[in-house]
């Protein structure tokens, strides 16, 4: 048994949606023969409506064979991202049946004050009309072992989909669960109704609770569909981790700047397009990649992400291009500072890159110049460096 | 052996200020005495220009540190390089050539060093099987003590053929772990917080350097050892890679080049 629990394909994404596909048969089996058995068109209609789930889940079993794919040439990221298009398009069919549910419910809730009833009517003809809740004593049981039996898999099917998915990082598992679990809680709140209906002859505490399940059921569809939009258009992972990302940055050494930084994800995996901007000799460069890359995918695989991609850029530091002039006066043929501007016969004009004199030009108090050579430059620095006057 | 002094080059340009800057850190941090600011001298200029100069010089420099004018001295030197060892250390932006018996910490063109008072400190001291490491050991880890930093000692060795396991620590040579345990001696003599990391890395130094930036270091402290390698000795090849603090032991006898 031990070693049963321990094996991998417990955890292979198509062993899930196997099981999901048993449990949809099971369901449209069920609700369908005990619907006929018993003439409930409300459960033999929820069979039919598990028909469509049946093939959404081989749909979703081909999309995660395709997100499966190596990148190649022409997908260079592979074809992970067609999983946020599942998540797209369950949370848009959640809103659906979220919406069919809560116009369901408020019919229901509606009906039990008939004066209500016919005034929002009035106001709503399209309303559609309310189907009571016929059951028999005879019917009881079958009803309670399908409704009940079919909302305790959903739910139990529904966590173990949503594990392996994130566990896997495969979005259209997540994003099939998610619907799963909405369909349980439905369930649930269809038997709360027969329960209520058979134990206190109250039937309408069903439409309460399910306007409830409907609310849950589009939060539900507005984070999948939030989730697929985003990671279709590309959006950033986040601001926390684009702060976090940038702090690492600055705290490696070397490492002056981040000059920009893109993320956004692929599948479970992020990407980050990184320029910095470094101090000193570029030979550095591949040790500062190393310790940029350890960290940012150290920081990154914490956070719930299944893998990195990094793409580092290094630019070299800002020159701080500018001009200095100082005030000398020549001495045995050499310029030393002059005391005062007043003093001064010559002003020293240096151009200055990294804080350092590139190049100098000597000009005459009353006009004149002479240029000249950086190789000289280095030694007026030296020695007259403490003494200027910017101009 | 402790740190006598701090010592820094006057050089006006950014990596000049980061050295001030840094040098000036060190000084509060390990309340040395004066932090010794060195400028060049020029015979052929009149007295009163270079004390002109030198007062200049002070006032800059006590813009940039924050220090009092009490706390620096500004020296004229003829001669930059130190020619005999002494237990000074010198913050520089680039190592000082020729110049194997000075302590120095080469800062590169780093803006600031994690040594506030209040950050981490962590220092990787890397060690073979010969005597550098215990060389380096002396005189960084009263560096270490004065600074409260953590030591992280560092070896990476050969696999030994006769050797089954994978943990690298087993694979280790008996001189290597001699020096190791008379670095851990060192250490606890000097009451610090140690721990060792041991690998089987390609290269000695990309293998420290990866090391220290992986385990978020603040500086690599190393010594010159008796030997020197084709290309340079392995402090020569950390001073072209490495982009974190390295400081670099002075060393008290001549090496033998391996050329010869």
């Amino acid at each position: 048994m031990g070693k049963l629990m321990q094996a991998r394909f417990w955890r292979d994404p198509f062993f899930v949606m196997g099981v999901v596909l048993v449990m949809y048969a099971f369901k449209v089996f069920g609700k369908i023969v005990v619907g006929e058995m018993i003439h409930s068109p409300v459960i033999s209609g929820d069979g039919f409506h598990n028909i469509s789930d049946l093939f959404e889940a081989m749909a979703v079993m081909l999309v995660v064979y395709l997100a499966r794919r190596s990148p190649n040439a022409e997908y260079p990221f592979g074809l992970k991202q067609i999983e946020y298009l599942t998540s797209l398009v369950i949370g848009a069919a959640l809103t659906v049946v979220a919406f069919n549910f809560f116009v369901d419910s408020f019919v229901g809730l509606l009906a039990q004050v008939p004066a209500a009833d016919a005034a929002v009517r009035q106001i709503i003809p399209a309303l559609p009309p309310f189907n009571p809740l016929v059951m028999s004593t005879d019917a009881l049981p079958w009803i309670l072992i399908v409704t009940g039996g079919s909302a305790l898999l959903s739910l139990f099917v529904s966590r173990y989909q949503i594990a392996v998915g994130k566990a896997t990082g495969h979005q259209s598992l997540i994003a099939d669960g998610s619907e799963t679990w909405s369909d349980g809680r439905i369930e649930l709140v269809v038997l709360a109704g027969v329960l209520c209906e058979y134990l206190f002859h109250a039937a309408w505490l069903e439409y309460p609770l399910g306007i409830y399940v409907s609310y849950l059921v589009v939060h539900t569809a507005w984070s999948l569909i939030k989730t697929g939009w985003s990671a279709l258009l590309l959006r950033t992972i986040g601001k926390e981790h684009e702060d976090e990302i940038t702090r690492i940055c600055l705290a490696t050494a070397g490492v002056v700047a981040v000059e920009s930084l893109k993320t956004f994800r692929v599948g479970h995996s992020a990407v980050c397009m990184l320029t910095v901007r470094v101090r000193g000799q570029f030979a550095k460069s591949e040790h500062i990649k190393y310790a940029l890359e350890n960290a940012i995918t150290g920081h990154l695989e914490e956070e719930d992400f299944k893998g990195v991609e990094l793409q580092l850029k290094f630019v070299g530091p800002d020159p701080e291009r500018h001009r200095i002039a100082l005030a000398v006066v020549a001495f045995e043929e050499q310029p030393i500072l002059a005391d005062t501007l007043e003093q001064c016969s010559h002003l020293l004009v240096c151009d200055m890159e990294n804080g350092a004199v590139v190049r100098t030009k000597l000009v005459e108090r009353g006009g004149g110049s002479n240029r000249h050579s950086s190789a000289q430059a280095s030694a007026v620095d030296l020695s007259l460096s403490a003494h200027r006057c910017v101009i | 052996m402790k740190i006598a002094e701090i010592c820094v080059f006057y050089e006006h340009s950014r990596r000049g200020r980061n050295s001030m800057k840094i040098a000036s850190v060190l000084k509060r941090l390990l309340s040395s005495g004066k932090l010794k600011v060195l400028t060049p001298f020029s015979p052929s200029v009149p007295d009163a220009m270079n004390l002109l100069q030198q007062e200049r010089i002070l006032q800059e420099v006590l813009s940039i540190t924050g220090l009092e004018s009490s706390e620096v001295i500004v020296e004229e030197q003829l001669d930059t390089t130190p020619t005999v060892f002494s237990d000074e250390l010198f913050v520089t932006p680039t190592s000082l050539e020729g110049c194997d018996f000075a302590n120095q910490l080469v800062i590169f063109d780093q803006g600031q060093l994690s040594l506030e008072e209040n950050a981490p400190l962590k220092m990787l001291l890397p060690f073979g099987s010969g005597e550098s490491g215990l060389h380096a050991a002396g005189y960084a880890l009263a560096f270490a003590t004065a600074c409260r930093m953590e030591v992280v000692f560092y070896h990476t060795t050969w696999r030994r053929n006769s050797v089954t396991e994978e943990d690298p620590a087993l694979h280790m040579c008996d001189a290597a772990r001699a020096v190791l345990a008379s670095l851990e001696q060192s250490a606890r003599a000097h009451g610090l917080t140690t721990r060792t990391i041991v690998e089987c890395a390609d290269d000695v130094v990309e293998g420290l350097i990866q090391c220290a930036l992986r385990e978020n270091l603040s500086i690599i402290a190393m010594a010159r050892g008796k030997t020197t390698g084709r290309d340079g000795s392995y402090v020569t090849h950390a001073l072209a890679q490495s982009p974190l603090p390295l400081m670099i032991c002075g060393r008290l006898q001549e090496v033998t080049l391996w050329a010869s």
